[in-house]
């Protein structure tokens, strides 16, 4: 091997090194470039599906284009450059017109002459004085910054919208959609469900049937949103109307204390009333009556008893409790009679202590189903944008006889126009009817219409009286359809082209004759012989 | 041969190719590829065919490229009467001193190193088969004898597009003999004052005589001596079977306007004209720019279109052009 083929080759060995180099740069940017985006479009697309038996597609479609990404880019990476190759990217980068090229063939061949010796000793002194550097520089492709820009923006993007979140709504009320993928607490897979199941825990024996009904609604997977939505309103109304009449017993419960303001022995049992606090009013009425009885043991034995009424409303224990109190406060009737009716108050105050209890507990799960529901709404409004949408786009059929057509008012308004537009001067009608053609339509955009194929043509019949003098003038409108070419200009064209190129042949015989021509001067000539 | 005198001799062509340019564009207005064009084929060891309208210069070019070299000049008018014989030369019968007779043979004007064929249609196929035949063999068979042509010997024929009335179209395989197939166009404005300002006046523009017979012959040599890398080579041959309808590598043009494509010809024309261009571009080797600029007048002479072509308007520069765009250069 001559110094000037060693030359030649050492140049194009380090063009060949930066341009591996180069390639391995660029394959990692597009793995990076892949991965990235197809991680985002899987916790996205697991997120969307995850109630369903296909919430893992995405993610083992991801694990599969990762995998194959990588085995991409491991190829690349091994992959080599050919000399060749890079003759070829520095001929053209440095101008060289196949110089190198032609050196790296030539070198590899025995005994050049003395031609060959000059062009390579040329070759040489270029490739000698080749960067490699500057003519191939490290910069990633043009894809792979698309690339990485596209998966920077989904990533900027999908955690800001709601329904394409993967972690869904976290407002702060603590709510989530429907498809958030944690499971609630107490085996609830949404918090729809743990609110309501909260609210069926808290609720009397009539609520919770209306509430494991709404439940049953919430879990069916095959419920619309807005079926569910509804489910949960009603049992936020549920949980509003306990917290109504619990509000109410509160208000009749600062009336009592009103009304037993000054009766002896009953202060304490006013002051727990009048702050709503029903247990403690209980256990004060409950200490009255242990020191009334001196150690009669009656009271304790009724005080721990059930409430006979459990299903009772509020209203009923209420009214109980007051009849009781004041009763007993009286002081009418036997001691006997006044301890029974200071136990019986003990119980019914017992009872509503209960039930504001529930009551307490059921407006704290209608706070949570309030916040649920403002997540579906949410939720329900995209989906009804998005069919506004729909509804807003114009038909993609085209149906002029149906009055179903794209444009604006139907068949009729398209008549409607027509028929005035002559009487208009020419110009497309600005004022077109409805389907009897005389309320006045949308003003045509822009400077001129564009008229529609079919027109109404105005025909006039003259009229003609007995005598033979003009009598009056027929005019209606027919029905007209402009024409069509039935020989389209290019044909006419080429036609004439032809009958050109026919003329202007030096045989003067047509293209398509030369061959029947030709024939028969051959036979001719055959003939003759 | 030595390094040293291999540079001598590229520097000695590159001179006397920029005499020659000098020279000719001396009279002959704009053109440039043209006068390049004549100066390849005359290098090449090839003829070339002149085609334009007419008064554009193609006689005018022959006869100022004659006067710049210092070679035996002929032209030869075309016409529809002229025989093979007033081309090639004849036998006439002389008397010797003893009084006997012989056949003496009296060169024709073939008989020179530049010879202008003009208006070569517009003599019959069998003069012009007279002309062809002396350009493929560099010799003329008259009588018994086989007589070679003097070196170099150079054939620039002239053809007239218009006015065929009359004429014989030069058939295909005729054509094939030249080397090149060049087209003079119109000048523009600038173009035509120069030329007025040269032609219209007293005394209009005269040529030094260069380059001698040697020197042409030398150069010649050179221009062969120019290596081709086998990618190259390739390419030209892609690009010759790019013509052929029928071939793999027929590209989709000449598959639907191709009857018959470049001949083995045509790929040497492309190799030996790409090696001049390459030196009259100050190059050692022959790079796929110096094909591509070849390939117009190498080739579009010698594919032969079909009837839709005709009908299509579809002539052979287009089809050639097509061709250069979509074939990969030298791998």
């Amino acid at each position: 091997m001559t110094d000037t083929s060693r030359t030649v080759l050492q140049a194009l060995g380090s063009i060949a090194d930066r341009l591996r180099t180069r390639q391995r740069v660029e394959a990692l940017a597009l793995a990076l470039a892949v991965a990235a985006p197809s991680v985002l479009v899987a916790a996205t697309l697991s997120a969307i599906l995850a109630r369903t038996s296909i919430s893992h597609w995405p993610w083992a479609g991801a694990a599969i284009l990762l995998l194959l990404t990588a085995l991409w880019l491991l190829g690349r990476w091994r992959q080599s450059v050919a000399p060749e190759e890079a003759a070829r990217v520095a001929d053209e980068r440095a101008g060289l017109e196949d110089e190198l090229k032609s050196a790296l063939w030539f070198s590899r061949q025995p005994a050049p002459n003395a031609y060959v010796t000059a062009m390579m000793q040329n070759a040489a002194s270029r490739a000698a004085r080749l960067v490699p550097r500057d003519l191939v520089p490290l910069a990633m492709p043009g894809s792979a910054w698309v690339a990485l820009g596209s998966a920077a923006l989904l990533a900027i993007v999908v955690p800001l919208s709601p329904r394409m979140s993967p972690h869904g709504v976290h407002d702060d009320a603590g709510a989530a959609p429907v498809a958030e993928t944690t499971p609630a607490r107490g085996g609830a897979a949404t918090p729809a469900q743990a609110a309501l199941e909260e609210a069926m825990q808290a609720a009397d024996e009539a609520s919770r049937a209306r509430l494991e009904k709404l439940m049953a609604a919430v879990r069916d997977p095959g419920r619309s949103a807005e079926e569910k939505l509804r489910a949960v309103e009603a049992a936020r109304e549920i949980a509003g109307r306990s917290a109504l009449e619990a509000a109410a017993s509160r208000e009749q419960m600062r009336a009592l204390a009103d009304s037993l303001a000054g009766r002896k022995g009953l202060e304490e049992v006013a002051k727990a009333l009048r702050e709503g606090d029903a247990r403690g009013a209980a256990d004060a009425l409950r200490e009255r009556l242990a020191r009334q009885e001196g150690g009669d043991q009656g009271g304790n034995a009724t005080g721990a008893s059930q409430p006979q009424e459990s299903a009772a409303s509020d209203q009923g224990v209420m009214d109980a409790l007051k009849d009781s109190l004041q009763n007993a406060s009286s002081g009418l009737g036997t001691p006997g009679e006044t301890e029974g009716r200071l136990s019986k108050a003990v119980q019914n105050l017992e009872e509503l202590s209960r039930r504001l209890d529930a009551s307490a507990a059921l407006s704290r799960a209608g706070r949570k189903l309030a916040a649920v529901s403002t997540a579906l709404k949410r939720e329900t409004t995209l989906r009804a944008a998005q069919f506004g949408r729909q509804q807003g786009q114009g038909n993609t059929g085209d149906s002029p006889d149906t009055g179903d057509a794209d444009l604006q008012g139907g068949a009729m308004y398209r008549l409607g126009a027509l028929a005035r537009e002559r009487r208009d001067g020419g110009q497309e009608s600005n004022r077109a009817g409805d389907n009897t053609g005389n309320a006045p339509g949308d003003p045509v955009v822009g400077d001129e219409a564009t008229r529609i194929q079919a027109k109404y043509k105005r025909e006039t019949v003259r009229g003609q009286e007995a005598d033979g003098n003009d009598g009056t003038d027929t005019a209606f409108y027919a029905a007209s359809r402009r024409g069509e070419p039935t020989v389209e200009l290019r044909a006419v064209e080429a036609r004439y082209r032809h009958v050109g190129e026919t003329a202007l042949s030096p045989e003067r015989i047509a293209l398509r004759h030369r061959t029947q021509v030709r024939q028969f001067f051959l036979e001719n000539a055959e003939s003759a012989r | 041969m030595s390094d040293v005198n291999v540079e001598h001799r590229l520097e000695q062509f590159r001179s006397n190719v920029r005499l020659v340019r000098e020279e000719v564009g001396r009279v002959i207005v704009g053109n440039d590829a043209v006068i390049d064009g004549v100066l390849t084929c005359l290098l090449a060891r090839g003829h070339v065919l002149l085609e334009g309208i007419p008064g554009v210069g193609k006689t005018k070019l022959v006869q100022t490229l004659a006067d710049a070299l210092r070679l035996k000049f002929s032209r030869i008018q075309f016409t529809p009467d002229l025989m093979p014989g007033d081309i090639v030369g004849t036998s006439i019968v002389r008397e010797d001193e003893a009084g006997r007779k012989y056949f003496e043979f009296q060169p024709g004007p073939i008989f020179a190193n530049l010879v202008l064929a003009d208006e070569v249609n517009r003599a019959t196929p069998k003069t012009q088969s007279a002309l062809l035949e002396a350009m493929q063999d560099n010799s003329v068979s008259a009588g018994n004898a086989t007589r070679p042509l003097e070196q170099p010997f150079f054939v620039l024929a002239t053809m007239n597009p218009l006015e065929m009335e009359g004429t014989y179209p030069l058939p295909e395989a005729q054509l094939d003999r030249f080397f090149f197939k060049l087209r003079m166009g119109f000048p523009g404005v600038d173009e035509l004052h120069t030329v007025l300002d040269r032609t219209t006046l007293a005394a209009e523009p005269r040529v030094e005589r260069t380059l001698a017979q040697g020197e042409i012959l030398e150069m010649r040599e050179t221009a062969r001596e120019v290596p081709v890398a086998r990618p190259v080579q390739d390419y030209a041959i892609r690009l010759t079977l790019a013509t052929h309808p029928e071939s793999e590598l027929g590209h989709e043009m000449a598959r639907r306007y191709v009857r018959f494509g470049a001949s083995p010809r045509g790929t040497q024309a492309l190799i030996l004209g790409a090696k001049v261009h390459a030196l009259m571009h100050d190059r050692l080797h022959v790079s796929g720019e110096d094909i591509r600029a070849v390939a117009l007048p190498a080739l579009r002479h010698r594919l032969l279109v079909n009837f839709e072509a005709e009908a299509d308007r579809i002539d052979t520069d287009t089809i050639l052009q097509r061709i250069l765009a979509d074939v990969a250069g030298p791998a």
